[in-house]
C-alpha cells in the first residue's frame, strides 16, 4: 500500500516489470477462441456428415429405383416370353415410375430394408400389369417373380452395399461444391476441431501455471508470453502465405498433373520433364521462355547500368535545378509498369507512334514494332531498360555519395583532369555497387511478366515468340490450370535466381572485408 | 602574337563553333539531304576544339564542361519525361488527332476532358479507383501494424530461438514472389475468398523485407533509452508506442510508401484471383480497359493518366523519402 505524499517524490519505486495479468487475460482468450474454434470444426463436421447421409440415401433410393426396377422387370419380361406380353410389361413399368420413386423416397426415409422395398416395387410392378396381361400370363410373371426375386434383389443390394462404402467422407470433402454456404468451415473441419483442442489445451495448461507456480515461475511464463503476442499477427502472415507454400510448392511440383481441385496423376519427375522437355514434336514454350529471360537480362542490364553510371556522375556534382533532373529520372520507378506500358505501347504504334515519327524525322523507313515478331525482343528491352533507369541511378547515386570526397580532392590538387577522376577514382571505387546492382537488377529483369502481359495485349509476343518463364508459370496456372507443373517451372525459376542471390551474398561479404 | 590576342582569338573561333554547330544541326533537321549542314556541323567541332586549344583557359574549359553536362542531363531527362508528357497530352487530344502522322506534339485544346468522361463512362473506374483505395489503406495498415509489433520482438525483447528464427525469415526473403502465388493461389480459393478484396489484402499482411528494415532501424537505437525508460517504470508496449515509433518515423514513413507503391501497382496477383469486374483494382481494370477501347488509344491515355496520377502526386511530395528507401533497401516497393 502506498500513500500519496505531499511535495515531490524523489525515489519512486519502479512497478512491477511484467504484469502477471498477461496469463490471465490469455487463459480467457485461448479458451473462448478454443471454444468458438472447435465449435465451428463441430459444426462443420455435423454438415458434412449430414451430407454423407443425404448422399448415401440419394445413392440407394437411385439404386433400388433403377437397378431395382429393371431387375424386377427383366425377370417379368423373361417369364412374359411373347413380345406383345413384353412391350404390356414395359407400358406399365413406365407409368409406375414416378410414383416409385417416392414410395422408395418415403421408405428409405423411414428406414425399410432393401428387401422389404424391393418386394413393394415388384408389388406394384405386378399390379401394373394386371389389367394389361391376360390371367395366365399375370400368373406366370407372379410365379417368376416369388421365385427369382429374391436374389434378383440380393445383388442389387450388394452392389448397392459397395457403391456407398467406397463414398468416403474425405470423397464427400472434395466434391463438395466451392458454392456451399459455410464451405471453408465444412471443408477444413477436421484441422478447426484440432486447433480448437490445442487452443483449450494451451488454456488449460496456462490455468494450471496461474494456479500451481509460485511467483518467480510466474513471472518467466508472463516474460515469455510477451513476446509471442508481439510476434504473432506477423507470423500467421508469414506462415500461411510464406512459409507455407514455400515447402507445398515443393512438394506440388512432383505432383504429377496436379490441378485446383487437389487431383493429381501420381507422385514423380513428370512435371519436370513436362517442362523441360515439352511434348516431343511441338515447341517447348519454356526453353524458349527460359532464352528469351536470359537473352532479356544479358540486354538490359548491362546497358541500363552503363547508362545509369554516366548519369549518377553527372546527377552527383553541384547541380543546379537539381530537385528537377531528379524528378524527371526517377519518376518511372513509382509509376504502374500497366500504364506506363500502355503508353509505350501508343509510343510504338505502327502508324500513328511517336517513335516512328522519329525515325522518320531522321530519314528512316516507320518500323512495325508490335506486330512483327523479330522486333519484340526490342521493344521489350527499350521499356525494360526505361523501366529499370531510375532504381539503377538511385542506388548507383547513393553508391557515388558513399564515397570519401578526400580522393576527389586529392586528386584535383594533383592536377587530374574530370574525365581522369571518373576513369581512376569514381569506377574502381563504385565497383562493388556496381556489381550489386547487376545482380539485384538481374534477378528482377528474371521475373519479366508485367510488361510482356501489357506491351503484346495479353499474348506472349505477336507470334507465341516472347514467352518468359513467369509468362510460362502464370500460363500454365492460370490459362492451363496445371498446377504442377506451373510449381515444376516455378522451383527452375527459383534455382536461377538462387545462385544469383548467392553471387549477391559473396560479393557483399567481400565488400566488408575491404 | 601575344598572349592576350590569342586568348581573345580562340574565344571568338569557340563561338563560332558553337554557332556553326547549332546551325548545322538545325539545317540537318529542317533542310534534309542538303551536304553543306553535315559539313558545317562536322566543321564546328574542329572550330570549338582548336578554339579551346587557343584560349587555354580555365572558365571557358568549366563552362564548356558544365554545358555539355547540362546538355546530356537534360536530354536524358527528356527520354525518361516523356512517355508522361505523351500520355497526358494524348488524354486531352481528339481522336482525329490521333490519328495523324507525324503526331501533333500537344492536343489543340488542353481542357478537353471529354476522354476522360467517356473513359469513365465505359468502364467503372470510380469503382476500381475505390477497390484500389481500400485494398492499398487496408494492406498497409495490416503490413504496418505488424512489422512495427514483429521488429520489436526481434530487436528489443528476449525469446529463445531469436536470431536463429530471424536469420531463417532472411533466406526466406529470396524466394521470388512468383513462386509462392502457386500455393497462395489455391490457399485463396480453397477457402473461398477468390473474388474478393480480401483475397488482395489478406495475403500481404506481413512482409519479412519491411520487418528487416525496421528492426535494423530499432537495433540502431541505443539500449540506454530502453531500460531508463523501463526503470521509469514504463512498460514494453508503452516503450515501443512512445518512444520507439515516434523516434523511427522517418524508416516508418518509407516502409509505407514502398508498401502503397507496390501495392497499388500490384498486377499479377489481382490478375489471377479477380474475375468480376467490380472487384478489379485500376492496373488491371485499365489492363482489361484495353480490349474494349480497341483502336481509342485517347481514351486509354485518359485512363492510364488516372491510374498513375495519384503515385506521380505522392511522388512529388515524398521524392526525398522514397529515394531515401529504395536506396537504402535496395529493392523497389
Amino acid at each position: 500500500m502506498t500513500q500519496k505524499k505531499p511535495g515531490v517524490d524523489l525515489f519512486p519505486r519502479p512497478k512491477r516489470r511484467i504484469g502477471l495479468k498477461r496469463i490471465l487475460v490469455h487463459i480467457w482468450i485461448f479458451a473462448v477462441l478454443g471454444a468458438l474454434v472447435l465449435g465451428g470444426g463441430i459444426y462443420g463436421r455435423a454438415k458434412l456428415d449430414q451430407r454423407a447421409l443425404t448422399y448415401k440415401q440419394d445413392s440407394r433410393i437411385n439404386a433400388l429405383h433403377q437397378q431395382g426396377m429393371a431387375a424386377i422387370q427383366q425377370i417379368m419380361a423373361e417369364a412374359a416370353q411373347d413380345e406383345g406380353a413384353q412391350g404390356a410389361i414395359n407400358q406399365g413399368a413406365t407409368t409406375k415410375r414416378r410414383g416409385l420413386k417416392n414410395t422408395i423416397t418415403a421408405m428409405v426415409h423411414d428406414g425399410a430394408e432393401d428387401a422389404a422395398i424391393l418386394a413393394a416395387v415388384s408389388d406394384t410392378l405386378i399390379s401394373a400389369v394386371e389389367t394389361r396381361l391376360s390371367p395366365e400370363d399375370v400368373e406366370r410373371v407372379r410365379e417368376a417373380v416369388a421365385a427369382h426375386a429374391q436374389e434378383a434383389g440380393l445383388e442389387v443390394s450388394k452392389a448397392l452395399q459397395q457403391n456407398i462404402e467406397s463414398l468416403t467422407l474425405s470423397q464427400i470433402r472434395k466434391d463438395l461444391p466451392v458454392t456451399t454456404p459455410n464451405y471453408p468451415v465444412i471443408y477444413y473441419s477436421t484441422a478447426l476441431i484440432i486447433a480448437g483442442l490445442v487452443l483449450l489445451l494451451l488454456a488449460g495448461v496456462l490455468a494450471f501455471i496461474w494456479l500451481r507456480f509460485d511467483e518467480d515461475g510466474k513471472v518467466k511464463v508472463a516474460e515469455f508470453l510477451e513476446p509471442m503476442d508481439y510476434l504473432l499477427p506477423f507470423f500467421v502472415g508469414v506462415l500461411i502465405f510464406t512459409l507455407y507454400p514455400i515447402v507445398r510448392v515443393v512438394i506440388m511440383s512432383f505432383q504429377e498433373r496436379y490441378k485446383l481441385d487437389g487431383s493429381f496423376a501420381g507422385w514423380g519427375m513428370g512435371n519436370y520433364q513436362y517442362v523441360l522437355q515439352g511434348i516431343p514434336g511441338t515447341s517447348n514454350y519454356f526453353l524458349q521462355g527460359l532464352g528469351n529471360t536470359i537473352l532479356y537480362v544479358l540486354y538490359t542490364v548491362p546497358a541500363s547500368t552503363v547508362l545509369a553510371v554516366i548519369i549518377a556522375y553527372l546527377l552527383n556534382q553541384k547541380l543546379r535545378f537539381s530537385a528537377l533532373f531528379q524528378t524527371a529520372y526517377f519518376l518511372p520507378m513509382v509509376t504502374s509498369v500497366t500504364a506506363v506500358g500502355l503508353v509505350w505501347r501508343w509510343i510504338f504504334n505502327h502508324n500513328f507512334g511517336v517513335l516512328n515519327a522519329l525515325i522518320v524525322l531522321f530519314g528512316g523507313q516507320p518500323v512495325n514494332w508490335l506486330q512483327v515478331a523479330g522486333n519484340s525482343m526490342s521493344v521489350l528491352v527499350i521499356f525494360g531498360i526505361w523501366n529499370i533507369l531510375p532504381f539503377t541511378i538511385i542506388l548507383l547515386l547513393s553508391g557515388l555519395q558513399n564515397i570519401d570526397e578526400t580522393y576527389y580532392t586529392v586528386a584535383r590538387v594533383d592536377g587530374a583532369k574530370s574525365l581522369r577522376i571518373f576513369r581512376r577514382i569514381t569506377v574502381p571505387l563504385l565497383a562493388p555497387t556496381i556489381g550489386l546492382v547487376l545482380i539485384i537488377n538481374s534477378i528482377s529483369a528474371f521475373k519479366v511478366f508485367t510488361e510482356v502481359t501489357v506491351l503484346f495485349n495479353g499474348n506472349p509476343g505477336p507470334a507465341y515468340n516472347m514467352y518468359t518463364v513467369v509468362y510460362y508459370i502464370y500460363e500454365m496456372m492460370h490459362q492451363r490450370l496445371e498446377l504442377g507443373r506451373a510449381a515444376a517451372a516455378a522451383i527452375v525459376l527459383f534455382l536461377f535466381i538462387f545462385a544469383f542471390t548467392m553471387l549477391q551474398r559473396f560479393i557483399q561479404r567481400k565488400w566488408n572485408y575491404t | 602574337m601575344d598572349k592576350k590576342t590569342k586568348q581573345m582569338l580562340g574565344l571568338l573561333l569557340y563561338i563560332l563553333g558553337i554557332l556553326a554547330l547549332v546551325a548545322g544541326v538545325l539545317g540537318m533537321l529542317i533542310a534534309r539531304g542538303k551536304p553543306l549542314y553535315p559539313v558545317l556541323a562536322a566543321a564546328s567541332g574542329f572550330l570549338i576544339w582548336s578554339g579551346l586549344k587557343m584560349n587555354n583557359s580555365y572558365q571557358v574549359e568549366t563552362m564548356t564542361a558544365h554545358g555539355i553536362r547540362y546538355l546530356l542531363l537534360a536530354l536524358g531527362a527528356i527520354v525518361m519525361i516523356f512517355p508522361f508528357y505523351w500520355m497526358i497530352s494524348s488524354a486531352f487530344k481528339i481522336s482525329a488527332e490521333m490519328s495523324t502522322f507525324p503526331p501533333a506534339m500537344y492536343p489543340r485544346d488542353w481542357l478537353n476532358f471529354n476522354n476522360f468522361v467517356v473513359a469513365f463512362e465505359t468502364a467503372p473506374f470510380a469503382r476500381y479507383f475505390m477497390n484500389s483505395v481500400i485494398t492499398v489503406l487496408s494492406s498497409v495498415a495490416l503490413t504496418t501494424m505488424t512489422t512495427i509489433l514483429g521488429s520489436f520482438a526481434f530487436s528489443r525483447l528476449n525469446f529463445p530461438g531469436r536470431e536463429v528464427i530471424f536469420s531463417l525469415l532472411l533466406s526466406m526473403m529470396m524466394v521470388p514472389f512468383e513462386m509462392l502465388v502457386i500455393t497462395n493461389y489455391t490457399t485463396i480459393v480453397k477457402v473461398g475468398l477468390n473474388d474478393t478484396l480480401y483475397a488482395l489484402i489478406l495475403p500481404f499482411t506481413s512482409s519479412i523485407f519491411y520487418t528487416y528494415i525496421l528492426r535494423n532501424f530499432f537495433q540502431s537505437i541505443p539500449d540506454g533509452l530502453y531500460w531508463s525508460a523501463r526503470v521509469d517504470g514504463c512498460s514494453n508496449w508503452r516503450y515501443l508506442w512512445k518512444v520507439m515509433v515516434p523516434i523511427a518515423r522517418p524508416s516508418l514513413v518509407t516502409i509505407v510508401l514502398l508498401n502503397a507503391m507496390a501495392s497499388w501497382n500490384s498486377f499479377m496477383w489481382p490478375l489471377l484471383v479477380i474475375k468480376q469486374d467490380l472487384r478489379r483494382t485500376l492496373p488491371f481494370g485499365l489492363y482489361t480497359f484495353t480490349t474494349e477501347v480497341g483502336a481509342n488509344n485517347e481514351l486509354l491515355m485518359a485512363a492510364s493518366s488516372v491510374v498513375v496520377l495519384p503515385m506521380i502526386i505522392l511522388f512529388l511530395f515524398a521524392r526525398k523519402q522514397i529515394v531515401n528507401g529504395v536506396a537504402r533497401g535496395g529493392i523497389k516497393g
